[in-house]
């Protein structure tokens, strides 16, 4: 399988298992890959990775070293590990340090996507709390790719999000709903 | 390992107000949804180490172990397993110590309960912890 030329970044803590079952629930096959940064004990990361594979035809796998992300491939971040991508595509989980408290971080693996790297780059900052996912939103809008957070009024916790619309970089603020019809922008 | 009493339950309310416990109650057995009721933190963990499993609803601010005290003592004493944590609070913007344990936070409900969302909330955590 050849690696996507474009790539999603989905970022959540709080309350989103929930809200990514809406977005994800009969997503058709896309020409994108989307990687998933969900704060999360690593207990639950398996769990995470049926539940979400129970709405979706695309398949759902917890990243492993060395993954190059596919299109129609949903890629969940390991607990305890952060999710770099490298300038070859391959992903990078040596890194176990947290970063605003977690690991996974949402900034890390947003941060790690270099302009050029794909044809195209979209972040989502869905419900959480704190402030994981602003740096990466931000990079994300400086090499010009889509930026989406979830609407505040929303999400379980609004903190996450807001703190990304707060940055001014966040150039669409969407229900879970119109985040799912966004992502068909890609569908093939 | 599990003993009878708690296997007869997949909510554990934890909330000092009696009002909350009664409410939170009434409506889950109406849905048939097993639950138990305790005041604090200390008896929560009291029924995690009897062996409860299910999922809990949290109480953020309590007298002596708050709801944060209460996720820490889960945490140090290795008893995060097959439970989901979904926290009750009146305030919707959480304070920075819960930030540092939001991992293991599953949701939030933020007070006053609305039945519906209660409802919806709970059946979803039960089908993501035995899925």
């Amino acid at each position: 399988m050849p690696s996507s030329n474009n790539i999603i970044i989905i970022g959540s803590s709080t309350g989103g298992p929930h809200i990514l079952k809406t977005i994800l629930e009969d997503m058709p096959k896309l020409c994108a890959a989307i990687l998933i940064v969900q704060h999360i004990p690593a207990s639950f990361t398996e769990s995470l990775c049926s539940h979400l594979q129970a709405y979706t035809n695309m398949p759902v796998l917890i990243a492993k070293e060395g993954d190059i992300p596919q299109e129609s491939q949903i890629l969940i971040a390991p607990t305890g590990h952060q999710l770099i991508i490298k300038k070859n595509k391959l992903i990078d989980l040596s890194i176990t340090t947290r970063i605003h408290s977690v690991c996974p971080a949402v900034d890390c693996t947003m941060l790690s996507i270099q302009e050029n790297m794909y044809h195209q780059v979209m972040g989502i900052v869905l419900t959480g709390m704190g402030y994981d996912g602003t740096e990466g939103i931000q990079h994300i809008n400086a090499i010009k790719g889509i930026t989406i957070a979830q609407d505040p009024k929303t999400a379980p916790i609004a903190t996450m999000p807001q703190s990304a619309i707060n940055s001014g970089a966040v150039q669409f603020i969407l229900t879970p709903e119109e985040i799912h019809k966004k992502i068909l922008m890609f569908q093939i | 390992m599990k003993n009878i009493d708690s296997d007869e339950y997949q909510v554990m309310i934890v909330d000092d107000d009696a009002h909350i416990r009664i409410a939170v109650l009434e409506t889950l057995s109406e849905e048939n949804i097993t639950t138990i009721a305790v005041q604090n933190g200390f008896e929560c963990i009291e029924k995690l180490k009897s062996g409860f499993s299910g999922v809990i609803l949290l109480d953020l601010m309590m007298p002596d172990m708050d709801g944060w005290d209460t996720v820490m003592e889960i945490i140090s004493n290795d008893l995060f397993k097959d439970i989901i944590i979904v926290v009750l609070t009146a305030r919707s913007v959480p304070d920075q110590k819960m930030i540092s344990v939001q991992e293991y936070i599953f949701d939030y409900l933020v007070k006053p309960i609305e039945p519906e969302y209660l409802i919806e909330k709970v059946r979803y955590a039960l089908e993501f912890l035995y899925l």
